[in-house]
């Protein structure tokens, strides 16, 4: 009898804390799978690239957010190529909100004197072909935890 | 006479089973501490797989049995770590292969420390209330 009560303690005891365990456990598992959905589909493609001016330019980015989490695009950076001249490094750092589903991101990339002439040079052919390659900074709405996505697009402006 | 054995077993198992949990938890707490609502910090975590082997050796109170039922409750706990992990790929997020990888490295990690630890729990209760 002295053993099934002492049973019957445990039993409870252990069950409350695996209780407490289990409804810790259900948030940390709709997170997690947040997350992994954040990490895994969030997409990002170049939707339009537009040259402004001598020296500029512009191009628009399309993020697909998959998850429910509002995640936070931290930088962008990428090398641009025209016909596969390297026309610089540009990076946009302004903080921006990517809430579920699309937002439409623009960076403006001002080509550096040094690279005008080249530039200048291939938008004088009947066609470009832009490449750019880099990445960006996201970051999750938990302790600041970050992830890259890689960034590797092409277009073509005739 | 079978019906109660078999009761008895089952209520060993579901006991297991809960004690399994928290030790997952314990776990999942400390390495997913920015996901989680109630973080574990690693003296907790730590002091949580020795503590529940001794629980386990309380409820069963013979050395041989309760040894075997610490192996089963470690393993149920590297069970329940390795399908939380592995609940995105199930949800069809990412892929199985790099979701199947990460899970394991994560449920070795905590088979390395829980095993020792919780037999090692075990074993100290054994000594401390003998059979």
């Amino acid at each position: 009898m002295e053993s099934r009560n002492r049973k019957v303690i445990l039993t409870v005891v252990v069950a409350f804390f695996a209780a407490v365990c289990i409804s810790a456990m259900i948030p940390t598992d709709r997170n997690y799978v947040e997350v992994n959905r954040a990490f895994h589909g969030l997409e990002e493609v170049l939707v339009n690239l537009e040259i402004v001016g001598e020296d500029t330019v512009l191009l628009t980015f399309q993020f697909s957010n998959a998850s429910s989490l509002e995640l936070v695009l931290e930088n962008v950076q990428f090398n641009l190529y025209a016909n596969r001249e390297y026309l610089g490094n540009f990076d946009r750092r302004q903080k921006t909100i990517l809430k579920p589903g699309e937002t439409i991101v623009v960076v403006e990339a001002k080509i550096h004197p040094h690279y005008l002439p080249r530039m200048q040079e291939q938008l004088a052919s009947s066609r470009v072909n832009w490449f750019l390659y880099g990445g960006s900074v996201v970051e999750l709405p938990f302790e600041r935890r970050t992830f890259n996505l890689e960034i590797s697009e092409g277009w073509v402006s005739t | 006479m079978k019906t109660g054995n078999a009761l008895t077993y089952i209520w060993e198992g579901c006991y297991l089973f809960l004690v399994a949990v928290i030790v997952a938890y314990s776990w999942l707490g400390y390495r997913l501490d920015a996901l989680t609502p109630l973080p574990m910090a690693l003296p907790v975590t730590i002091v949580v797989a020795p503590l529940c082997g001794a629980l386990v050796y309380l409820f069963i109170k013979s050395m041989r049995r309760a040894f075997y039922a610490c192996i089963v409750m470690c393993c149920m706990a590297c069970l329940i770590t390795m399908v939380f992990m592995l609940r995105p790929s199930f949800l069809g997020i990412g892929s199985f292969r790099f979701d199947f990888w990460v899970a394991l490295q994560f449920t070795v990690l905590m088979a390395l420390y829980i095993f020792p630890f919780g037999v090692g729990g075990c074993l100290s209760m054994n000594y401390l209330l003998p059979e």
